[in-house]
Formats: structure tokens, C-alpha cells, sequence
């Protein structure tokens, strides 16, 4: 198949405004009367609020409202268990707890105000690990619950105990995980504005989720959501990071804003940010996997617990989406997983690009390799014996027989690109000197978009005005991601117009149908076939129009015509790719407004039927996978435990690259995260205090610790995604972690079994300082 | 207002054409007194007349961070950029003078650094970033007197000595007692630092650096050595210097390496042995950039490492 706009590595549409700085960002927005909004958190992370005094605030000059629990209408929201507090009101339950907000003046007035505020605290007990929460006798996070479980996914394939009562060799290891902040660059903004065009309130922002910002909004203020309008600005990063914190936020201001009715702005700084915003979930993982002694796997059986934190904010989907993926993708015929969510008293946890996988994936590809290690057997063919293939039963029962499973193909190309082969047999022979080097792998499989969590449907609108140019809203957001540029692409396709035709409207959720969330991966799959669908019905109205106008004339049926070039055309000839030109698409435009034709269309995508059962774990949860393949080149100093990636190989099959530039960056930036999160990324807590809440003490990659990047994009088009096209945003960051732990295995012959694979556990095994006593 | 003011310098940045072209302290700090004296006479005279109010400003790389959303504290600055030769280096027969305004960049470039002072000159170049390089001097570094500061240990390795200038006159201070604590030195608030003197360190001096972060730019160090051997025309060892960054309360010197090594070839001295000292020696505590634990085991690896490295350049 040919095309003209997708396919291609097209610049991004909304490249020039963000490299000028004419791209406005929220905290770059003024409204008149402004005011400045700011949250007074809690000094403990468990703790009674005996009694707030605000009147001293209130007195000061400058100060505006200072709000407390008591005022707001409805204090519990959540996208999935609705207990997340907009403001502590008896109980505060984690550090990042907020206990009043005040809007003032100037920002100098807000921060003033908020030293004026007394809050008396009775200190209490609280939880701050998962294996203490699950204790029969333990304190309960939330009084009103039974107890402190979140949620419990079971998954039942065979039968466990015959399956291990078959292998011969069966290994038992246990695996954790850390906190991880998600680092975007752009820390939280959100500004209400009152009454705006007849809005109750209208939200301005860094939202990664209008809708479910709205949906929040709506929800705590007690009203109908077509009076709170959500309009996204340009993000600075958001990485699954900007969801429910910014719908707390939005609450706060919409609060402010409405007891003032004057705007409200409000602007974490990077200690807020990270001492408020929700986390990567860690795990603790009991891996035990039976094998053959040729290397065949028999049975595993998996228990996975997840930190939840104070919220159940997302942990119940997180830690579905590791079930579907625990046992990564091998044929196992006999499956016992069990994967939990627990209350803590520490920082919430909740979405962050991956989603539950990488957790799994550390532990089930480390695993992979100390089996291998256990039977003397290469990690490469062990993992060749095992892998999925077309018309495989998955661990959930799920048989692949609706797109083309490539695993092989794709491990075989990552192989091929970093000389695995050639270079795992050097470096297994003894090495001199203090710096080793290891060559590491490891693969996944992904479920595509939401999958059994939640209705997956998205719209857009295409607007053609009479001029011929085109108006394109989606409710997919862009978050950095290259949306905009994807969705312009496919319309443009469709179209047969050029991209600088198309003008992206940013997401109002009083214009668009809500969407859900731009999340999973799923934009380009989801978003992309409702742009499509949206802008396959514009051509058809077009393709009519035409026909009834030219048709006689020059003998064609509207389903002749050719879009192209900004030009409408028809085949004459014998010869293929013979065409006459009928009109063009600006003069048509302007026909077809004179004839009083609509168009504009709104598109519409709904996912296929996918199915799961709660009780077993059995089931189709996914639509379609991806799969991917990153090998690590890592050298260590032996002396001093540092670790230099060398070069990380990673192929991923993404059905179709819509754009091969873009899917490159998604690589690269993927890779680099999950270097982070093997290497050095952890947020140390220490009793529900975080020690490190900036980035002098948070440490992220630098361009100095990025390793040569080789991106391998494998295409095999899926029948239901757009031209093919499928995911790429999070597969990249879910298999670097093992990855490298294994190349540190094979470079030292340390099995490092907690990340991050920091200076002191690679010199001398555990990591002693306080947050990390693991 | 006066507190407003200064505030608004240190808000969180908007994007785009909002920014000024360069960083100019005078837009900065409007609000609190503002001074950028010609001559070290007169900036003395100004220190001396406020009493200790005044924060010295170099690159304010450590100034800004110390003071990040609190600037208005600051009752007043003395901006020493004017001052005319605090930006040079300047080569004396027996000895080189580096102005407390020279950059990690210009020690990082400098010929001279490279040839006299390699570890210096490569302790400067992993600094920070390139930002922080090109802003950061080395005088704030050692007034700022991080037990992590990069110079310091290689400053002490050299045998550096300070030049303190007051109303009162000078003094020179050996870097063996300049640092009394962690982020403390003996230099009063009436003083400036003027000079860096450094003895030219002779023919058969051989240096090596290591510095172990988390990362590999923009890290403080998890601990830092600078090694300085020299030897006589024979190859015995006339003198030796292992100093630390980052494992006690100030950089430090571990003496008894000079003790053991002295008189020595270098083949004839056992490397693991001199490891185990230095780890022995030093008194590391646990902080978010490593353990103790770590620390010591480190500490004895690169110093076999750095002693080898000597032994291999020293041999050629
Ligand atoms: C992001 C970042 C990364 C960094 N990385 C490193 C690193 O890797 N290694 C490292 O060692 N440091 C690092 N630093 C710290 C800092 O950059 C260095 O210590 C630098 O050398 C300080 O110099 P300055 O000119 O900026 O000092 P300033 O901030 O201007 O001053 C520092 C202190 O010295 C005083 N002072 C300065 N000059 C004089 C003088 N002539 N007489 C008397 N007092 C004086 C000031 O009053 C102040 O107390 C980093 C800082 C930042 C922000």
C-alpha cells in the first residue's frame, strides 16, 4: 500500500510555536482580577485535624478566601473508587494532603496567608508498608473499609500443582520495586475561571484528562457537567502524571474562583509537585516458575502486591493490567497469579506511562534469565522455546489468532541489530580489569488501549471551511506525544490535502464528545480510526457533491473520485495512475458551501468486544498486543558499582508507523525513562515523608548518561488499526530495566533483584541508605 | 514591597519572549542594596561598612540555589565582577595565581591549568554542566566549602594557599586550615578571597582524579580523590597527597599515606594495602548521595585505581 501523508516522518504541526515560545503553557495565562490560589498541606502524613483556625488568614491584606474541607460540597472524588479528599477534613492520610487553600492577591499574600493558618494536629500511627497493611490485626487506612485491601485480581489457568509437580527444575525469587515520580517538565497549573461564557466554571491548564478533570469538577461541586468546560493548554509533560492531582487542583481553584468570582491561578512549585503528585506504584514480587530440563516452562505461580498509598486512585486498573502481563509472553500451561493493592499511609500511587507493566516485567525477565542461568541454557533460546505465536493461549486463556504475532520476528531483529549473539559470547569470557561488560535482553507483550477497563470509544470533528481549509478537534489530548501531528496526518490522507491545511483545535469538552482518557497508548488506535471515520464521511458527502455536479459531464460515480494534492480527481485512461483533474479541494470547498452541502462530520471509533472474567482471570482483555524487544549493552566498574549504558536495541512492532520520526522519539524518550527507572530513579520515603522533593535529590538521566539509542521499527499492520497502526508510547519504557539487570548479571555475576541497580547495590549488594533498607 | 520585588526575580520562569537576554544581577536585585565595586580596596571598605550584611557574589551558582524562594533575606550584595584581576590566571616562576573569578570553564580550557595542574584541570571539567561551568568560580566553590566541593580536594593535593583581603590588610591561609566544617572556613565576613597560590609543582609530578556520582553530569560527588605524587630523578617518591572529597566534614588529606609512600619507588609500595588506609582513614557518614558502607569500599578501590594509573604514567 502507497501513501502520501501517513507513513512519513511529516514535521510536527506544532513544532514552530513551541520551539519559538509562541505556545502558550498554563502558567503562561493572565486573566483580569486574577487571584493566586495556594494549599497548605499537612505537616504529618497521618494525623486528626483537631481544629483550623483560618481568621488570621482572613485578615491579612491581599487575601481573598481561605477555604477548608467544610466548603467543599462534595469531598470525595476518584476515577475509579471515589475516596480521594479535595481537602483533608478530619484525617489527613499522606504527606501531600492538603488542609486549606487560600486565593490572594499577589502570590507573596497567598503564601503569607497560608503561615497564618493554625492547624492543630493530633499525630497518629500510620502504615507505611503493604506486607504491615495486609495483617489481619493492622490499623485500617480508611475506617470506613472493611480493610486495607484495594483491590485482588486472581488469574486461574490448569492446574498449579500438577504443572510444578512436571518440572524438573523450579526456581523461587522475590522482586521489588520504587516509588517513581514522573518528571515532567512542567509542573502542575490549573486556572478557574468563573462564569465565563455562561460556564458555571471553565478549567485552564496542564490537564492530561479533560474529561476526567471535568468529571471531577462537576463531581465535587455538585453540578451538571455541561457547566464546567475543561480547555487543555499546551502540556510540558505529563506522562499518565497529570490526571487525578490536576483534578484535585482544578477543584481547589474552581472552589476559589467561585467563592471570589474572580479567576484563580494556581501553580505547583517542583517541591510541591513532587511532594503532592501521585506515583509509580512499587511492588514486592513472589516469581515461582517450574521448567522442563530442555527449557520448556511448566507453570508459574505469581503474587504481586502494589503499594497503593493513601487513594485507590488508579491501583485497581494498574494492577490489572499486570495480571493480563505477569507472566510476559510465553506459553505457560499452568498459571497461578494473585496481584493486590493495598492503603498505606505513603504518597498515592496511580497511572504513570507503563502502567503496571514494568513492575512485572523487571521481575518476569530477570526470571527469565535466572532460569536460564539454572539450566545452563542461553536467555536467548530459552526465551525462543517459550515465546507467543500465532494462535498461542495466552496466561488469561486468550487464544492470538486475529493479528500477526511477531515476537520472533521482532526478537530476531533486535538480536541481529546488536550483534547480541557475537557479543554474549565475548563477554562470557573472563573479562580483566575492573570494568565489565554484559549484554542483556528482554521482551514483552502489550495489551493495546484500555482493554477490559473501561469503555474504549473516542470522537472527533472535521470542519471544513469554505475556503477549503479544515478545522480538526479531537477528544484525545495531546500531551507531548505528537497527537496533533498523527491525527493531521491520517485527516490529511483521507483528504488527499496537505497538513498546512489543517488547523488543531486544542480539547474543549463542551465542543467534543468525551473521550475518555488519553491514556494506554491508545490515541493513535483509538483516536486515529474516529478521525478517520470523521474524515471518511466528509469525503463521502464531497465525493456526492462532486458527482451530482460534475458527474454527467464527465462520466464518473462519486466512489471514481481521487483525493490528491489538494486536488479531486478522476482515473482516465487505461494506464494506472492516469487521472484527470475534476475540481480542487478549495473551490469545491466553496461550491459545496454555495450549495448549502454540509461539511462536517463527526467521527466515531468504539473498540471491539473484548471480555474478562474477575473470578478466574480468563478472558479476551485486549484487542489486539504489541511486542517488543530492547537489549542492553551495559559496562561496570567493579570498584565503584557505576553502571554506563553503553547502547540499548530497541525493536517494536507498532503495526503501522503513522510517523517513523515520531515513533523514533517515542523510542528514544521511552528508552531513556527506563533507564531512569533501572539505574537511579527513586523517590525515598521514610515513615510517609519524602526525603528527596527536588531534583537535586530526585535524579533523572541526564543527555550525558544516554547510552547510542538503535530504534528498530517492525510493521505488520493490524486489520482493526488505523492503516494498521497500533501503539508505541509505552512498550518503550517496559523492558529496560531488565534489560539492564541482566547485562549488570552477565558483566559481574550480581543479581541485582531491586531496582534501582544503584552505585551500592551493584558494589556491594543491598542498598543501606535509609529509604531504600531493602 | 521591598520583599515583593525581589521575590518576583526568583518566580518560576514563563516561556518564551519573556526572558531578558542574559542573566544581569542588577535587574535581579533591585529591591535589596546593589553593590559592584572597580577596585578590592573599595569593595572591602563597602564589606567592612555593613557589617556582614552583604553576600559576596560571584557566579551566584550556590548563592541562587541557597537562597531560592527566600532572596529577600538577602539585605544587600557585593558583586565582585568589576573588579579589575580577579579573572586571571598568571604565571609566577615558582608558583601560578588564579583569581577566586576564574571559571570551571577557564580551568577546564586553561593551557597552563592543563599542564601544571591536570587534576585540577579535570576536576573543573566535571563539574555541574555546562551552565554551571561557565557561571561557577572557583572562589565561590571554596568559600562555599561543601565537604563535596570538587577544587577542594585537588586544591589541597597542590598545596594551594588563600589570600584574605580586609580594611585590615591581608593574610594567607594554607588550605590544611582553611575548612573547619562542613559549608565552614575561617574567613570572616569583613574578608574577600582575592587570590588562589599555587607552588608550581616541578618536573615529575604526576596527578590523577576520580570523582563517583550517581550520574555522570550534573551530580554532587558521592566521594572525590585527588592523588599528587612527585618523585626525585632516581623514581623515589619525595612527596604524595591523597586527599578526599565527600567522606568527612571537610575535604581531607589522609597523612599517613605520606608516611608510608615517602622514600619509596612505586613499584615497591603495596596498592591494596594503601586502599585499606585510606578507606581506615576517612569518616564517611550516610546521606542521600551514599552510605559509609560504600563510601570506604569505594574510597580503596580508586585508591588502587589512581595509584596504578600513576604507576603506569610515571613508568612511561
Ligand atoms: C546545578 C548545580 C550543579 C552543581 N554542580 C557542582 C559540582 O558538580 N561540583 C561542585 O563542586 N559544585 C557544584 N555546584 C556548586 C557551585 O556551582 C560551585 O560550588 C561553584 O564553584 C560556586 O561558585 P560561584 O561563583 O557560583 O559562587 P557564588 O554562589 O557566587 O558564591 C558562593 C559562596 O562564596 C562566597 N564567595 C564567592 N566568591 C567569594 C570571594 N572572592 N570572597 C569571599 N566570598 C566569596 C559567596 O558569598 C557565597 O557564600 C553546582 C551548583 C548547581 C546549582
Amino acid at each position: 500500500m502507497s501513501f502520501n501523508k501517513v507513513n512519513k516522518s511529516v514535521k510536527r504541526i506544532d513544532a514552530y510555536e513551541k520551539v519559538t515560545g509562541r505556545a502558550k503553557y498554563g502558567a503562561d495565562l493572565k486573566f483580569a482580577g486574577m487571584l493566586y490560589g495556594k494549599v497548605l498541606r499537612t505537616k504529618y502524613p497521618h494525623a486528626r485535624i483537631l481544629k483550623i483556625d483560618i481568621k488570621k488568614a482572613l485578615e491579612y491584606p491581599g487575601v481573598e478566601a481561605v477555604l477548608t474541607a467544610r466548603d467543599v460540597p462534595n469531598n470525595q472524588f476518584g476515577v475509579i473508587i471515589r475516596n480521594q479528599q479535595v481537602l483533608a477534613g478530619k484525617e489527613t492520610f499522606y504527606i501531600g494532603d492538603g488542609v486549606a487553600v487560600v486565593a490572594a492577591r499577589t502570590e507573596e499574600a497567598a503564601e503569607r496567608a497560608l503561615e497564618l493558618i493554625e492547624v492543630k494536629y493530633q499525630e497518629l500511627p500510620g502504615i507505611y508498608d503493604p506486607e504491615e497493611a495486609m495483617k489481619e490485626d493492622a490499623d485500617r487506612v480508611h475506617k470506613e473499609l472493611p480493610g486495607n485491601q484495594v483491590i485482588h485480581h486472581p488469574l486461574r489457568k490448569g492446574d498449579i500443582e500438577e504443572g510444578f509437580a512436571r518440572a524438573d527444575v523450579i526456581l523461587e525469587r522475590e522482586y521489588t520495586t520504587q516509588f517513581v515520580e514522573h518528571s515532567y517538565l512542567e509542573p502542575e497549573v490549573v486556572i478557574a475561571v468563573p462564569h465565563e461564557q455562561n460556564s458555571l466554571v471553565t478549567i485552564y491548564g496542564s490537564v492530561q484528562n479533560p474529561y476526567a478533570t471535568q468529571n471531577a469538577v462537576a463531581s465535587v461541586l455538585q453540578v451538571e457537567l455541561s457547566r464546567v468546560r475543561v480547555i487543555q493548554n499546551h502540556l510540558g509533560g505529563s506522562f499518565g502524571g497529570k490526571d487525578e492531582v490536576i483534578s484535585s487542583m482544578a477543584a481547589r481553584a474552581a472552589l476559589l474562583a467561585l467563592k471570589t468570582n474572580r479567576p484563580v491561578k494556581m501553580v505547583n512549585s517542583r517541591d510541591e509537585s513532587i511532594l503532592e503528585s501521585y506515583k509509580r506504584h512499587p511492588y514486592r514480587m513472589k516469581y515461582k516458575v517450574g521448567a522442563t530440563r530442555e527449557g520448556k516452562l511448566v507453570a508459574m505461580e505469581i503474587k504481586a502486591v502494589a503499594d497503593s498509598g493513601a487513594y485507590a486512585c488508579q491501583t485497581p486498573f494498574v494492577t490489572w493490567r499486570s495480571v493480563v502481563q505477569a507472566t510476559g509472553p510465553y506459553e505457560v500451561p499452568h498459571v497461578k497469579t494473585d496481584t493486590y493493592g493495598y492503603y498505606t499511609n505513603n504518597i498515592y500511587t496511580g497511572a504513570m506511562r507503563g502502567y503496571g507493566s514494568p513492575q512485572v516485567i523487571f521481575a518476569q525477565e530477570s526470571l527469565m534469565d535466572e532460569l536460564a542461568t539454572e539450566l545452563g541454557m542461553d536467555p536467548l533460546e530459552l526465551r525462543l522455546q517459550n515465546i507467543y505465536h500465532n494462535n498461542s493461549i495466552t496466561a488469561s486463556g486468550q487464544r492470538l489468532d486475529n493479528h500477526k504475532v511477531s515476537l520472533k520476528e521482532v526478537i530476531l531483529k533486535a538480536v541481529e541489530a546488536s550483534n547480541y549473539r557475537e557479543k554474549y559470547a565475548e563477554y562470557n569470557k573472563s573479562q580483566s580489569g575492573d570494568k565489565k561488560r554484559g549484554i542483556g535482553m528482554a521482551i514483552s507483550f502489550r495489551g493495546c488501549s484500555l482493554g477490559a477497563e473501561a469503555v474504549d470509544a473516542a470522537a472527533a470533528i472535521i470542519h471544513i471551511q469554505k475556503d477549503g481549509s479544515l478545522d480538526l478537534y479531537s477528544g484525545l489530548a495531546e500531551n507531548g506525544q505528537g497527537l496533533k501531528t498523527i491525527f493531521a496526518q491520517i485527516a490529511a490522507e483521507e483528504l488527499g490535502i496537505d497538513l498546512d491545511r489543517i488547523n488543531f483545535m486544542e480539547v474543549d469538552t463542551s465542543i467534543i464528545p468525551d473521550s475518555g482518557s488519553t491514556v494506554a497508548s491508545r490515541s493513535t488506535l483509538i483516536g486515529g480510526n474516529a478521525v478517520r471515520n470523521a474524515a471518511r464521511k466528509v469525503k463521502a458527502i464531497i465525493a456526492e457533491f462532486i458527482e451530482e455536479e460534475y458527474g454527467d459531464e464527465f462520466g464518473f460515480k462519486a466512489k471514481d473520485l481521487i483525493f490528491k494534492d489538494n486536488r479531486i480527481y478522476v482515473a482516465e485512461g487505461k494506464d494506472v495512475g492516469d487521472i484527470k483533474e475534476i475540481i480542487s479541494f478549495k473551490e469545491m470547498a466553496g461550491k459545496a458551501y454555495n450549495a448549502g452541502v454540509l461539511l462536517s462530520a463527526y467521527g466515531w471509533y468504539k473498540a471491539p468486544e473484548i471480555s474478562w472474567d474477575e473470578e478466574t482471570g480468563q478472558g479476551n482483555p485486549y484487542f489486539t498486543y504489541v511486542y517488543g524487544c530492547q537489549i542492553a549493552e551495559v559496562e561496570v566498574d567493579t570498584g565503584t558499582g557505576e553502571i554506563e549504558v553503553l547502547k540499548m536495541t530497541a525493536a517494536h512492532d507498532v503495526g503501522r508507523a503513522i510517523n517513523p520520526a515520531n515513533v523514533k522519539g517515542q523510542i528514544y524518550g521511552g528508552v531513556m525513562m527506563g533507564l531512569g527507572y533501572a539505574i537511579m530513579e527513586e523517590l525515598e520515603t521514610e515513615e510517609g515523608y519524602i526525603r528527596n522533593t527536588n531534583f537535586d535529590g530526585y535524579l533523572i538521566p541526564t543527555v550525558r548518561d544516554m547510552p547510542e539509542i538503535i530504534p528498530v521499527i517492525v510493521e505488520n499492520p493490524d486489520p482493526v488499526g488505523p492503516y494498521g497502526a497500533k501503539s508505541i508510547g509505552e512498550p518503550t519504557l517496559e523492558l529496560g530495566s531488565a534489560a539492564i539487570a541482566n547485562a549488570v548479571f552477565q558483566a559481574t555475576g550480581r543479581r541485582i533483584r531491586s531496582l534501582p541497580l544503584n552505585l551500592e547495590r551493584v558494589l556491594i549488594g543491598h542498598s543501606l541508605s535509609k529509604g531504600g533498607n531493602r | 514591597m521591598k520583599e515583593s520585588a525581589a521575590r518576583s526575580g526568583n518566580r518560576q520562569g514563563t516561556s518564551g519572549g519573556d526572558f531578558k537576554d542574559c542573566f544581569r544581577p542588577e535587574d535581579y536585585f533591585t529591591a535589596s542594596k546593589y553593590f559592584a565595586p572597580e577596585s578590592l580596596k573599595e569593595a572591602v571598605e563597602i564589606l567592612e561598612g555593613y557589617g556582614g550584611d552583604l553576600k559576596v557574589l560571584a557566579g551566584g551558582t550556590d548563592l541562587l540555589v541557597e537562597y531560592y524562594e527566600r532572596l529577600y533575606e538577602v539585605k544587600g550584595w557585593l558583586d565582585l565582577k568589576n573588579i579589575p584581576g580577579l579573572k586571571e590566571i598568571k604565571v609566577f616562576e615558582d608558583r601560578i595565581e588564579i583569581g577566586p573569578l576564574v571559571t570551571h570553564t577557564e580551568l577546564e580550557k586553561s593551557e597552563n591549568i592543563k599542564e601544571y595542574y591536570p587534576v585540577l584541570n579535570r576536576a573543573a571539567a566535571d563539574v555541574g554542566s555546562p551552565q554551571i561551568r561557565n557561571r561557577g568560580t572557583i572562589g565561590g566553590n571554596i568559600i562555599t566549602a561543601s565537604p563535596a566541593g570538587d577544587l577542594l580536594a585537588p586544591l589541597m593535593a597542590y598545596d594551594a594557599e588563600f589570600k584574605l583581603v580586609s580594611t585590615r590588610g591581608e593574610r594567607i591561609v594554607p588550605v590544611g586550615q582553611f575548612f573547619t566544617g562542613p559549608k565552614r572556613t575561617i574567613i570572616s565576613s569583613n574578608e574577600i578571597l582575592s587570590r588562589i597560590i599555587i607552588p608550581l609543582p616541578g618536573e615529575r609530578t604526576y596527578g590523577s582524579w576520580c570523582k563517583v556520582g550517581k550520574r555522570k553530569a550534573l551530580i554532587i560527588s558521592s566521594i572525590t580523590l585527588a592523588l599528587v605524587v612527585k618523585f626525585n630523578k632516581e623514581r623515589v617518591i619525595k612527596d604524595i597527597r591523597a586527599c578526599l572529597g565527600a567522606v568527612a566534614p571537610t575535604p581531607v588529606e589522609i597523612k599517613e599515606v605520606r608516611k608510608r609512600a615517602r622514600g619509596k619507588r612505586i613499584e615497591d609500595l603495596n596498592f591494596s594495602e594503601l586502599g585499606e588506609l585510606v578507606a581506615e582513614r576517612i569518616s564517611p557518614i550516610d546521606d542521600i548521595r551514599g552510605t559509609a558502607e560504600y563510601r570506604r569500599d569505594v574510597a580503596r578501590e580508586i585508591m588502587i585505581n589512581a595509584l596504578e594509573e600513576i604507576a603506569e604514567k610515571a613508568a612511561e
